[in-house]
């Protein structure tokens, strides 16, 4: 066993070292550390703050935390795909190595790799200490807390990767892995906030809290309060630690069930909810909607007229009924669907020959095989309307004053943030699965040029978010009037610099979320696998680095030169600009030159 | 004009020189057969021709168009079929080739009648609602093709395209490409099984390590060999004096004994052969065995190649 381990041990390092991505991610990571020691700096020239250590130290944490997140969800979870996807996973059983083998022998490099870029940092933090605002004691617990959080995500990405037959499920697995405690934290949260108290509630809630990712930072939280007195290694530690060798355990006991089946090379085959997917046009969405929603609105109407609550105006509709009109839109839409198929034959497939011509014809295609066509676009509508009924839900839970503007901003913030994933993620799997698949030379010969071929990819991308596009937009329609008067009171004032700072606001993320979905696309065409985490991790870092930093260094250099911030912060916004706009048309260029390299390559 | 047309192409990958001044003219309505072993450069001549690698010096025309030129222009005449399977999987056969067809801007109305016909021609009409994914290694090699000739192009690039087939596949290959010759395509094809291309070419061009050996007919390549004739012959009774008699007849180049045989190596000259046999028996020795080394691709091949790659 030990044998085939550690050539598997050997292996991997050596593939880990040989893999740019690697070396791109911990150049990140040093690039941030060296930024938040420059933003520490700063904050002491300019007086802000009183403890640059632990500000320099804080950041230097959480951005482990997000780090260790995002290799948990990408890194990790790929240790067993991969070899499933090469189909190498059989010769290995076949040369004797045994399953623990294997899973140690693919396992142990990442987890080694994961640690030493952990323990790499810890003799160069301790200048946070000279910064001042941070003891020895409080680096030692929060390294061994991140310690612990990585032993849990390498076990958990394990399993996911053990049980998964493709790296993708492998990922989805592991969201929801990491995703189910945090819900579940919520509802415990709502339950004994409602009065259901107890020593079993208590206890439950204490075990979710064990497990979930939160209790990193809840324990980072405490470790970088000033007079922290608790002990380097906490509660949480050995709740990780018994978690991730849980979850090795469970990855071991599960290999030989999920690993009999040989996989084949293409991304992932047929399948009941393939053939389901495949087995809708996408009209019967458009018919399905046509009944479900003036339904749903005549009810709304004449339940609110019967009862009078439409007489003094819209605002006086009881947000109960926005909550029972979501459930009931997330109900009627995927049977409304289902009815439609029933109904109409002209909704199923057999009858195809509706392929969208020319350049439109990959969006088509990506629309309805990448990004699920009705059934996707059906689901994802259930999906946002049971966020917005969870939304109503809370604002009135916690307690807050209902309003249709505090709804419409949590919308629009959930909406922007969810879209901009949908589409980095639809675009980076068309590009992908073309790769898979190898027809990318087959769409490269088409008569047009490569940058229409990327456009359609974008287009069929960003027509799977019509359903996060319209919660978007009827929480920005909620929010507008607030959002309208934030917006015009800097115009009001009479210093224009405010009002250009304002402006270039929104224009500099809107370039930032291009960017990261530029960048996702590019990393899909570059790595098998974590390209948006990848993207994610480098557009943040330049976000950071572009936006941050300019700030800092101009409002510096206009402290000094002019005496004041404001113009420098303008001169800070307009150099982000200027950075962001160069590498979205860098990458833009990156995209079409990797494109055609690989179409030449395959 | 010819419809394809090479001179001293040049194609680097890095430090490798993958292509080596390679230079061809294939004329309307002929199929031209590349041979040469792994690596030779002939994916990445076809890759050069199908628009794919842009990095190249020399120049490559397809009907007088430059291809580093004006590569939207060739994709209009072209159909390239790789040496691997790039099929969608999720699609079915149906919406696999109205995927193309609508790509290809073939008007809605004509999808159905096109997609019938190349369905008909590759023999797949029945399996038109089978998903992509179920389907032979040779029933998607055919569904390649079929795509290959939804817009109909004049010139067919196939890299080849029998390879990892069964028997019964690669005859259906084959018979599928005579067609396609009889419906006046021109046809580059790439091939390692090499007696097919002996069946289906009019012209071949033998490339090794990026550069071209020989080309022209299989006859002009078998004339180019003479030079390198071999006959077998075993004769009764054969000693030194007699091998040394048989070296001083006009067009021998060299005798080499063997276990129980005589290897006789010719000069270039056609009429060699019998003028060999009437030598020896004018020598007075009896002949056992006379056998001229039989002609074929392969020992062209093999003749003609070394095993080097670029």
């Amino acid at each position: 066993m030990m044998r085939g381990s550690l050539a598997l041990f050997t292996r991997g390092l050596r593939v880990d070292c040989r893999r740019w991505p690697m070396h791109l991610l911990r150049f990140l990571l040093v690039g941030a550390f060296l930024f938040f020691l420059f933003v520490a700096w700063a904050n002491s020239r300019l007086e802000i703050g009183t403890a640059p250590g632990l500000m320099f130290f804080s950041l230097i944490s959480y951005t482990n935390f997000v780090f260790i997140t995002l290799a948990g969800t990408s890194f990790f979870t790929s240790s067993i795909t991969e070899e499933k996807e090469e189909q190498t996973l059989g010769l290995l059983k076949m040369a004797g190595v045994s399953a623990v083998g294997i899973l140690l022998g693919k396992l142990g490099p990442r987890l080694i790799n994961a640690l030493l870029l952990l323990a790499i940092q810890y003799p160069f933090v301790q200048l946070a200490v000279t910064l001042g605002g941070i003891l020895p004691r409080q680096i030692q617990a929060t390294y061994i807390t991140l310690a612990g959080y990585i032993v849990l995500m390498s076990g958990m990405g394990l399993f996911c990767s053990v049980v998964a037959a493709r790296t993708r499920s492998a990922v989805a697995l592991m969201h929801t892995i990491i995703w189910m405690p945090l819900l579940l934290q919520l509802l415990l949260w709502i339950t004994r906030s409602s009065g259901g108290t107890g020593p079993l509630m208590q206890a439950a809630q204490d075990r979710v809290g064990w497990v979930s990712i939160w209790s990193v930072v809840g324990r980072l939280q405490s470790v970088m309060m000033i007079g922290f007195s608790g002990g380097a290694v906490g509660i949480q530690f050995y709740a990780h630690l018994v978690g991730g060798a849980a979850a090795f355990l469970l990855a071991w006991l599960c290999f030989e069930r999920f690993t009999r089946q040989p996989h084949t090379p293409g991304p992932e085959r047929g399948g009941r909810l393939l053939r389901v997917r495949g087995g809708l046009r996408l009209r019967a969405l458009p018919m399905a909607l046509f009944v479900v929603i003036p339904g749903l609105a005549i009810v709304f109407l004449a339940f609110s007229w019967f009862r009078g609550d439409l007489q003094n105006g819209f605002d006086s509709v009881p947000h109960e009924w926005v909550l029972w009109e979501s459930i009931g839109l997330a109900a009627l839409v995927p049977l409304g669907v289902l009815l439609v198929s029933v109904l109409s034959p002209g909704s199923r497939r057999g009858a195809i020959g509706g392929c969208w011509p020319g350049v439109l014809a990959p969006a088509w295609k990506d629309l309805n095989f990448v990004s699920g066509g009705a059934i996707g676009l059906a689901f994802r509508m259930t999906l946002y309307s049971l966020i917005t009924a969870m939304l109503v839900f809370l604002i009135d839970f916690s307690g807050a004053s209902w309003s249709w503007t505090t709804l419409g901003g949590w919308m629009l913030g959930i909406g922007i943030l969810a879209g901009t994933m949908e589409l980095a993620s639809n675009i980076g799997r068309g590009f992908r699965t073309e790769i898979q698949w190898q027809t990318l030379p087959g769409l490269m010969l088409l008569p047009r040029s490569v940058a229409a071929l990327g456009w359609s990819k974008v287009l069929g991308g960003i027509l799977a978010l019509i359903p996060v596009g319209i919660f978007t937009a009827i929480g920005a329609s909620l929010f507008f009037t607030s959002v309208w008067e934030s917006l015009s009171s800097p115009f009001d004032s009479s210093n224009p610099e405010t009002a250009v700072f304002v402006m270039m606001i929104p224009l500099q993320m809107g370039l930032h979320l291009i960017l990261f979905v530029e960048l996702s696309a590019f990393f899909a065409l570059t790595v098998r696998w974590g390209y948006v985490a990848l993207a994610f991790i480098s557009s943040f870092f330049l976000y950071v680095v572009g936006s941050w930093g300019m700030a800092m260094v101009m409002m510096i250099v206009g402290m000094r030169t002019r005496g004041g911030p404001g113009g420098a912060l303008i001169l800070s916004q307009l150099t982000t600009i200027v950075v962001l706009s160069t590498m979205i048309v860098v990458t833009y260029f990156g995209i079409g030159r990797k494109l055609r390299h690989l179409a030449g390559q395959s | 004009m010819p419809v394809v047309s090479i001179e001293h192409l040049h194609v680097h990958y890095g430090p490798i020189h993958a292509v080596r001044g390679i230079s061809l003219e294939i004329p309307q309505g002929e199929v031209y057969g590349f041979i040469g072993p792994n690596g030779a450069g002939k994916s990445t001549t076809i890759k050069v021709l199908a628009t794919l690698l842009p990095n190249f010096t020399g120049t490559a025309r397809i009907n007088g168009i430059d291809v580093a030129a004006n590569p939207r222009a060739i994709r209009e005449q072209i159909g390239y079929m790789p040496d691997f399977f790039g099929v969608y999987e999720d699609l079915n056969v149906r919406e696999y080739l109205h995927f193309f067809a609508a790509a290809y801007r073939i008007p809605r109305k004509q999808r159905k009648t096109v997609v019938g016909n190349v369905l008909e021609l590759t023999d797949l009409t029945h399996k038109i609602s089978d998903q992509v994914d179920s389907l032979s290694r040779g029933m998607k090699q055919r569904l390649a093709l079929a795509r290959v000739l939804l817009h109909d192009p004049q010139l067919l690039l196939l890299d080849e395209p029998a390879s990892g087939l069964d028997p019964r596949a690669r005859i259906e290959v084959r018979e599928l490409l005579k067609a396609l010759t009889e419906m006046g395509k021109t046809i580059l094809i790439s091939s390692h099984i090499l007696h097919e291309l002996a069946h289906l070419c009019t012209r071949v061009g033998i490339i090794e390590a990026g550069q071209m050996v020989a080309q022209g007919s299989l006859e002009d390549i078998y004339r180019q060999l003479q030079l390198m004739r071999i006959v077998h012959v075993r004769l009764v009774g054969a000693d030194e004096a007699v091998l040394e008699k048989i070296r001083e007849i006009e067009g021998v180049e060299n005798v080499e004994q063997q276990v129980d045989r005589i290897a006789i190596r010719l000069r270039d000259n056609p009429a060699a052969v019998e003028t060999l046999h009437e030598s020896l028996c004018s020598l007075g020795v009896r002949i056992h065995m006379f056998q001229p080394e039989a002609m074929d691709m392969e020992t062209a091949f093999m003749k003609l190649t070394e095993g080097k790659t670029a």
